[in-house]
Formats: structure tokens, C-alpha cells, sequence
């Protein structure tokens, strides 16, 4: 394989270095050879025009990410931020080795900010130091004289000032310094400031370029009947009145995928109808007749998976935590408690529904979609198509919303078999319902609790054991508990039940399923020492740093921890008097290094509730950009309460049966609460911002719901029934 | 059997051939190639395929293109070409957006309101608004967006 690429520079005029694609020029040509794995002139364009234009590894899917990494980078470089832009490289053989350094990969786990927190700095510094390397020659002055600030490189002494694009051309033939020298902290004018999302512009006129926007001459549309059932197979289908609709040219069927191992590399058989539109597709596909064989999950439901938990059926176990004797002091105890917690299958629905656009000719491939693992997919079609992988191209457009849905490859494999079958450009499109019914939802899980308080009324030991669907190639998804509260008998199983329904990451992921009962338990606990369940918390951390120290990883969570808990009590009136039916109700939840506390208020009504009020108080250390750090945060708020009033979903016959918006809700403008952020910063260790505001919000409504009435409700989403 | 329509769109007229029951919304996105205006759910309760009939906001998912001739249609391309109409800048000042996919939608949606009443209470952006879902969360600062460009009009 050709791993070096080269970069033609041609002297533009008035300066800039034009990157994509090797740029020539009607001017004379240098060729100079960039390491995409090491050089940040593969992703840094320095246009003509004075603007800057990054194309990064990482996916835009609403949580703003790749702004924020732009902004790590022109901080150090010295750029203007109203100059950047940014987009997503697209992968191909040329961008592969790109793509497997840390800027590639998957983009997820909230974690492209602090990840890249270094190479971007160092990125972006490398730069600066190559223009004014660049600035010193042509001026014959010392390297020390010179400044890099607002896209300009300056010498003071003289007043002299280039901007730099003029000096890209110069800069680009210089070696990449490996250890340029970052900028102090008590100086930056980017990094740590509110901004504007770097395609702020684009995504108010609504003219972003999504995926499902995508438009190629010659292009045909597809609309795909998948197996509605996890693993069934299709045995025969009937196409005579589809293929007499309107606009329709074709039916044809794809296979799924050849085995099944891990679900986020697994497509499903499907029966294919290509139309001259994206309407006669989807209207015709209701005329073409289908036989599957829908499998032994075709009579799968709720009770399949009650079974499997009382018979112990399981594909996997581990034991996540396991400290003391917490069976010996729960037999021993004063008090003890024993609850359990469940929670059920919860959609994407994300806004933009799953769509691929793709073209394929001979071994070459070309998709365009929006993608959180383009790698994956690159893969997957290679695997289904019989390919290399050096003919496949993919385009990752910005999202409509993706929440760990565009994870999954399925979409994307798909896309290329149509497009192989129909010998045209297609662009596959999913309906509201394909979407739902073909999710990989939130996982389903049963959460055993048992704890113990000794004669102080402290907690002296906790057990959980939990059963939750999935696949055993989710390596992740046996979670360990949070519980910051200093247990010296402590136990947490981890047991892994097989999936009827596909299952994926959702939004938080498994910290989602972890806080919903741990938290739940814990305020049960508080209320079982005739505790205040604010204070039983805060005193527990407390107690968890005295006994652990705060030196390590760990200690600093615990007390970064402490520190949130305490800026409750200063901030809120938590003992403040509410009306007869409205409660206040808290919960401490961590997403990687993130920890988040949420103080919600609910007002109860006879069989309803509602959210009127949370506060977060938010700990990940230096926050980037705190307007769009705020904004995930208040998003993920938003969709917390989505998940635990609204997202029911009812799984019979091997399929989730609801199917659009008629069916199933989502919070709405009339139903937002009042929203306080509160960030609370730090030297430890730096989180992510997308996922950590979701997993404590369900907790503290559940809490917030028994202290307005008493009843202690403990499921995902809430019964309102119980309330009535 | 696809027939030939003459719609009005962003005061130009436009020729097209569809089916009659071709919902606008398909039309603008399929026929016309004016992708502003979004698909979400195709049963009109996500409102991303908010445009303006008349000046009055309706799902053009819901509307078969054998209706809509005759009709003032105003997408969010029409609201103005730089992207600049007084709502989108309280939008863009306001960091409104974060997929930005519901938005286009949520733009056409509010405008509407906002040439009828420039200074909505909130029940009447509640009233206004509530058919168009967000999934990222942003209502807090659609409305803020709203309150905002009705001070500039």
C-alpha cells in the first residue's frame, strides 16, 4: 500500500495553500511529502482568502465536537475564531492512516474533546511555529521576536505583519516540529471562552449538508423491507403490483449479513424497491408481498426475557466490584433494604432517519451518509461486497442526530448492495418507521439491590446483581457501579442476558442503565436512616475521600464529587419549602471522568408528573467552550425527561411495535422545565460534555416524585399509573 | 399517472410532474432539489417539513401537491438566500442549534407566529411551537431566539 502522500503547493495568488486533493495550479508546482498520520497540513487548509478550514477524523452529530477540537487548534495557532470552519475528511485509502491515529476511529463516548485535547493543542502549535519559522527567514529576523495572533504573524520591532496564509506555502516545506511549545492557560482567548459552533451560520439557515440531502446525477431512490424480527431470514417475496406502481423500476432482495457476531457489524436481509422518487419507493413498498422466517425471536417479548432472569440463562457474567464481606454484613445488619430496579428498551429517534446514499462500480464504492464509524463501514462493505478496501470511499455528512445510533453499519452496507443491484447511484432512505422498528435500542435491565446501614446509619455494605440484553461482543456493557460513597463491602455482578431484540448504545450508554437504580437505591437508603437524601449523600462522599485519599484517578472523582455535592447546598435552597404536591429530589451520576449532580423539582397529579425545575452541577475539569458545554447539557436534560416519561416501548411477537411519532412521544416545547448548569472546574481529570447530563436525570425525577408523594416508583420509563 | 403542476414557490412559479398525492414536502425535496425543507416523520407530528402556505405554517408532509397550486409556498430558502432573515440572526445569536436538522422547521414555524404577533407570551410560543419536536433538546433557546427576533422586527 502507498502510504505517502504528497501535497502539490502551488504559489496561489495572494498566498495560500489549497490542501484537498493535491491542488495544481496553472503556476508552477512543488511536491511536498506529508505524513497524514503525522502532519497537520493533511487536516489544516490555510485558504487564500485568510480562512482556516480544518477536516477532521471525528463525526458532527449535534454535539458540536469538532468545533471544539478547532478550537484546541486555532487557540495554539493563533487564529481568529470567527475564521475557522470545519468539516469531516472523507476515508479512502489515502485518509486511512489518518484515520487510525486517535483524530480517526469512532467518534463517541464523549470523548473526542479530551482525547485530542493534546494532538490538537500540539497540532495547532506545530503550525504556528512552521509560519513564523517561515515569517523569521523572509525577514531575517530571530524566531523570538516574532508573534502568532489573530491569523497573523507579527514583529513588533519593525510593525512588520503577515497574515498566514501568505506564509503557508514557505511553512509546508518546513519539518513538523515534534514538540512545539503550547501556550499558557492564564492566556488563552479561545479555549475556556462561550463560542459560537464553528458552522453556527449553516445550521441556522437549515442548509447543512445532511446525508439525506445528498443528490447524484443519474441517482435512483430505494426504499428497503427489512426482516422485522433479530435474526430471521427471508424465504420468498412476491413483486408483480409493487413493480406496476408509479415511478417504480425495480425489486430486488439483499442478503443480511452473513453470520451474526457483534450487532454493530450486522445489516438484515431485506427485499429492496427502487423507484424514481424517495415517495414511490416508500408507497410501493407496501404492495410487495414477503415470507420470512421470522426465527425462534419471532415469539419473543417481555416474558422471553423474564424467563431467561429467573432461570439465571445467561450468555455472560462478570463480577465488576468486589471488596469485603458484603454478604456476612448484610446478614448482620440493623437495617436492610432489597429493591429492584428496571429498565426498558428506549429508542434513537433521531431527527434525521437513518439514510445512505451510494454508488458502485466494479471494486470501487463511494457512500455518503453520516457515520460516527466510517472505518466500520468501510469494513463491512468490503466484507458484504467481496472488495478491498482500497476502493471504498466514505463520505461522512453531519447528522440529523445520531445519539450512538450511526455507530452501527448497517445502514451503510445496505446502501452498497443496493446500489451494486441497481447499477445506479441510490440513495436508500428510511422512513420514521424503518427507523424505529430497525433501532438498536437501549438495552433492557434488571437491577437487584440489597444494602445494609449499621447503628449509625451509614451504609456498610451494598450488593447489586444485574441482568442486562446484549451481545458478549459488547465488551462495555457489564457496567460497575459509581458508588462514590466509600464502601468497604461492596459486591456488583454483572450478568448478560441473550438479546431478542437488537440492542446499541443510547445516549449515556450503560452509565444510563447504571444511575437509574443505583441512584434510586441510594435515595431509598437515605430514606431507610430516616436521612435527608441530600445530606446522606454528601456525607458518604465525604467519608469516601477521608478513607480513599485524593492522589489518584479515583480519589480525584471522589472528590470532585464532594465539591458538587457541596455546591448544592450553597447554591440551592434544598431544604426550601414546596407545595403540597411538588418535590425536590437529587442524584450523582459519572460519564467517564464527568460527574454530574441534578437537583430536580416534579410536580405530581393524579397518574402524571411533571418536571419543573433541575439544576446540574457539572465537574470535568476545564470546560472548552462553556456555551456549547451548557447547551449538551441542557439537551441531554431535555432528553432524560424524554426517557423516563415518555420513552415506553412495547415489545411483542419478536418486534417493538411502535412506529412513528403517532405512537410514542418525546418532550416538547410546552414541557420544558427551568434549566440552571452550574460548572464547577477543576485541575483533574477533563470529561466530555455530550452524555453526562443524561444518566442522573432519571434518578432525581423518581426521587423528586417520592418525595412529593410518597410513592416509590422503579421503572424506566416511570409507570404513571402508579400515581394515580 | 403523474400530472403537470404550476406551484408557487418563494414568489417564483415552478413547473413540476408528480403524482397527485406526492405530499409538497416530496416534491421540494425530489423534484425541486430544495432540501431545506426536511423529512422526520412523514405524518405530521415532527413539523421538520414546516412551510409556509399563505404565510401560515403547515406540514408539507400532510399536503398532496394537487392541493397546493394557487398557494403563496414559502420554504426556509425563500425566508432570504444569504440565511440572514432577522429570525435566523436572533437563531444564530442565540446558539440555537445543535444538529440544526429540526431547525429549518422550527425557523418556518416561528416566523409564522411572529409576523402575526412580535411579542408572543409564552403560552403563545408554547401554543406556536409544540408541533415542532427537537430531539437535541434546544426549545430553552429557540424561545430566546423568538423573543429576540420579535424585539427586531
Amino acid at each position: 500500500m502507498n502510504r505517502r502522500s504528497f501535497l502539490k503547493v502551488a504559489g496561489l495568488a495572494g498566498g495560500g495553500l489549497a490542501l484537498r486533493g493535491f491542488f495544481v495550479s496553472s503556476a508552477s508546482a512543488e511536491e511536498v511529502e506529508i505524513d497524514p498520520a503525522n502532519s497537520p497540513w493533511f487536516f489544516a487548509e490555510l485558504r487564500s482568502d485568510g480562512s482556516i478550514h480544518l477536516e477532521l477524523g471525528k463525526h458532527e452529530m449535534g454535539q458540536s465536537a469538532p468545533s471544539g477540537l478547532a478550537m484546541l487548534f486555532a487557540e495554539e495557532l493563533g487564529a481568529k475564531w470567527s475564521s475557522v470552519s470545519v468539516s469531516q475528511k472523507s476515508l479512502n485509502a489515502r485518509s486511512m492512516p489518518f484515520y487510525k491515529t486517535p483524530q480517526g476511529g469512532t467518534t463517541g463516548g464523549s470523548s473526542s474533546v479530551h482525547t485530542l485535547w493534546g494532538p490538537m493543542r500540539t497540532a495547532g502549535a506545530s503550525v504556528r511555529e512552521m509560519l513564523i519559522q517561515a515569517a523569521s527567514k523572509r525577514w531575517s529576523v530571530p524566531v523570538g521576536e516574532l508573534i502568532a495572533s489573530e491569523g497573523k504573524v507579527t514583529h513588533s520591532k519593525s510593525g512588520q505583519a503577515i497574515a498566514f496564509h501568505e506564509l503557508a506555502t514557505s511553512a509546508v516545506t518546513l519539518p513538523v516540529p515534534a514538540e512545539p511549545k503550547l501556550r499558557d492557560p492564564k492566556e488563552f482567548k479561545i479555549i475556556g471562552h462561550p463560542k459560537p459552533n464553528a458552522r453556527n451560520s449553516q445550521l441556522s439557515s437549515g442548509m447543512a449538508e445532511y446525508g439525506i440531502n445528498k443528490t447524484l446525477p443519474g441517482m435512483k431512490y430505494a426504499a428497503i423491507i427489512r426482516c422485522p424480527v433479530w435474526g430471521g431470514s427471508l424465504k420468498a417475496f412476491r413483486a408483480e403490483a409493487a413493480l406496476a406502481m408509479p415511478g417504480v423500476e425495480d425489486v430486488f432482495s439483499i442478503d443480511g449479513v452473513a453470520k451474526i457476531e457483534d450487532p454493530f457489524y450486522a445489516h438484515k436481509p431485506g427485499v429492496v424497491v427502487v423507484a424514481d422518487s424517495t415517495w414511490s419507493a416508500f408507497k410501493a413498498r407496501d404492495f410487495v408481498e414477503v415470507d420470512w422466517d421470522l426465527g425462534e425471536n419471532g415469539r419473543a417479548n417481555m416474558d422471553t426475557i423474564a424467563a431467561r432472569v429467573e432461570k439465571e440463562e445467561y450468555v455472560k457474567s462478570e463480577v465488576r466490584s468486589d471488596y469485603g464481606d458484603p454478604v456476612a454484613t448484610f446478614a448482620s445488619a440493623e437495617k436492610t433494604l432489597e429493591v429492584v430496579y428496571e429498565s426498558n428498551f428506549q429508542a434513537h429517534m433521531a431527527l434525521e432517519p437513518l439514510n445512505a446514499t451510494a454508488v458502485v462500480d466494479g471494486d470501487k464504492v463511494e457512500v455518503w451518509t453520516s457515520t460516527q464509524n466510517p472505518m466500520g463501514g468501510s469494513t463491512a462493505i468490503a466484507g458484504a461486497l467481496g472488495i478491498a478496501e482500497e476502493g471504498i470511499t466514505i463520505h461522512s455528512c453531519p447528522a440529523g442526530g445520531s445519539f450512538g445510533r450511526r455507530a452501527n453499519i448497517d445502514f451503510i452496507v445496505e446502501a452498497a448492495l443496493v446500489a451494486r443491484g441497481a447499477k445506479h447511484p441510490v440513495k436508500v432512505t428510511w422512513s420514521r418507521e424503518d427507523d424505529t422498528q430497525h433501532d438498536f435500542f437501549h438495552p433492557y435491565e434488571r437491577s437487584v439491590w440489597k444494602g445494609s446501614l449499621d447503628e449509625n446509619g451509614e451504609m456498610n455494605s451494598i450488593q447489586n446483581t444485574y441482568a442486562v440484553t446484549g451481545s458478549p461482543h459488547f465488551w462495555w456493557l457489564l457496567h460497575p457501579g459509581f458508588l462514590p460513597y466509600g464502601l468497604k463491602d461492596q459486591k456488583v455482578v454483572g450478568n448478560m442476558l441473550d438479546y431478542p431484540v437488537a440492542v446499541g448504545a443510547w445516549r449515556s450508554v450503560v452509565e444510563h442503565l447504571g444511575a437509574f437504580s443505583e441512584e434510586g437505591f441510594i435515595d431509598e437508603m437515605a430514606h431507610l436512616a430516616g436521612q435527608d437524601p441530600y445530606l446522606f449523600r454528601l456525607e458518604h462522599a465525604r467519608r469516601a475521600v477521608v478513607s480513599h485519599g485524593e492522589d489518584d484517578y479515583w480519589g480525584s472523582i471522589l472528590s470532585r464529587t464532594v465539591r458538587l455535592l457541596e455546591a448544592v447546598g450553597e447554591t440551592l435552597d434544598w431544604n426550601g419549602v414546596l407545595p403540597a404536591n411538588k418535590g425536590r429530589g437529587i442524584a450523582v451520576a459519572k460519564f467517564g471522568s464527568t460527574v454530574v449532580v441534578e437537583v430536580a423539582e416534579v410536580e405530581v397529579s393524579a397518574g402524571d408528573f411533571k418536571v419543573t425545575k433541575v439544576d446540574a452541577f457539572v465537574g470535568a475539569g476545564l470546560v472548552v467552550n462553556p456555551q456549547l458545554a451548557e447547551n449538551q447539557i441542557e439537551g441531554a436534560i431535555l432528553w432524560g425527561i424524554s426517557a423516563i416519561k415518555y420513552g415506553k416501548l412495547t415489545f411483542e411477537n419478536g418486534q417493538i411495535q411502535e412506529r412513528n411519532f403517532d405512537e410514542m412521544e418525546l418532550v416538547r416545547m410546552n414541557e420544558v422545565p427551568e434549566m440552571s448548569i452550574h460548572f464547577l472546574e477543576d485541575d483533574g481529570p477533563m470529561g466530555g460534555m455530550g452524555e453526562p447530563g443524561v444518566p442522573a436525570l432519571a434518578p432525581a425525577v423518581l426521587n423528586a416524585i417520592f418525595a412529593a408523594s410518597g410513592k416509590r416508583l422503579r421503572s424506566l420509563p416511570a409507570n404513571r399509573e402508579e400515581l394515580a | 399517472m403523474p400530472q403537470k403542476y404550476t406551484l408557487t414557490i418563494n414568489d417564483r412559479e415552478q413547473a413540476v410532474e408528480a403524482e397527485p398525492d406526492m405530499p409538497l414536502l416530496w416534491v421540494l425535496r425530489d423534484k425541486l432539489d430544495m432540501t431545506g425543507t426536511k423529512f422526520g416523520c412523514g405524518v405530521g407530528r415532527c413539523g421538520c417539513c414546516t412551510v409556509h402556505l399563505n404565510g401560515t405554517a403547515v406540514r408539507s408532509c400532510q399536503m398532496p401537491v394537487s392541493g397546493v397550486e394557487g398557494v403563496a409556498i414559502t420554504t426556509i430558502e425563500g425566508l432570504s438566500e444569504s440565511g440572514t432573515h432577522p429570525v435566523q440572526e436572533a437563531w444564530k445569536e442565540e446558539n440555537t442549534a445543535q444538529c440544526g436538522y429540526c431547525q429549518a422547521g422550527q425557523i418556518m414555524s416561528a416566523t409564522s407566529l411572529l409576523m402575526a404577533n412580535k411579542k408572543p407570551t409564552d403560552s403563545e410560543i408554547d401554543a406556536a411551537m409544540s408541533g415542532n419536536l427537537c430531539r437535541c433538546g434546544t426549545y430553552k433557546r429557540i424561545r430566546k431566539a423568538i423573543v429576540r427576533a420579535g424585539e427586531s422586527l
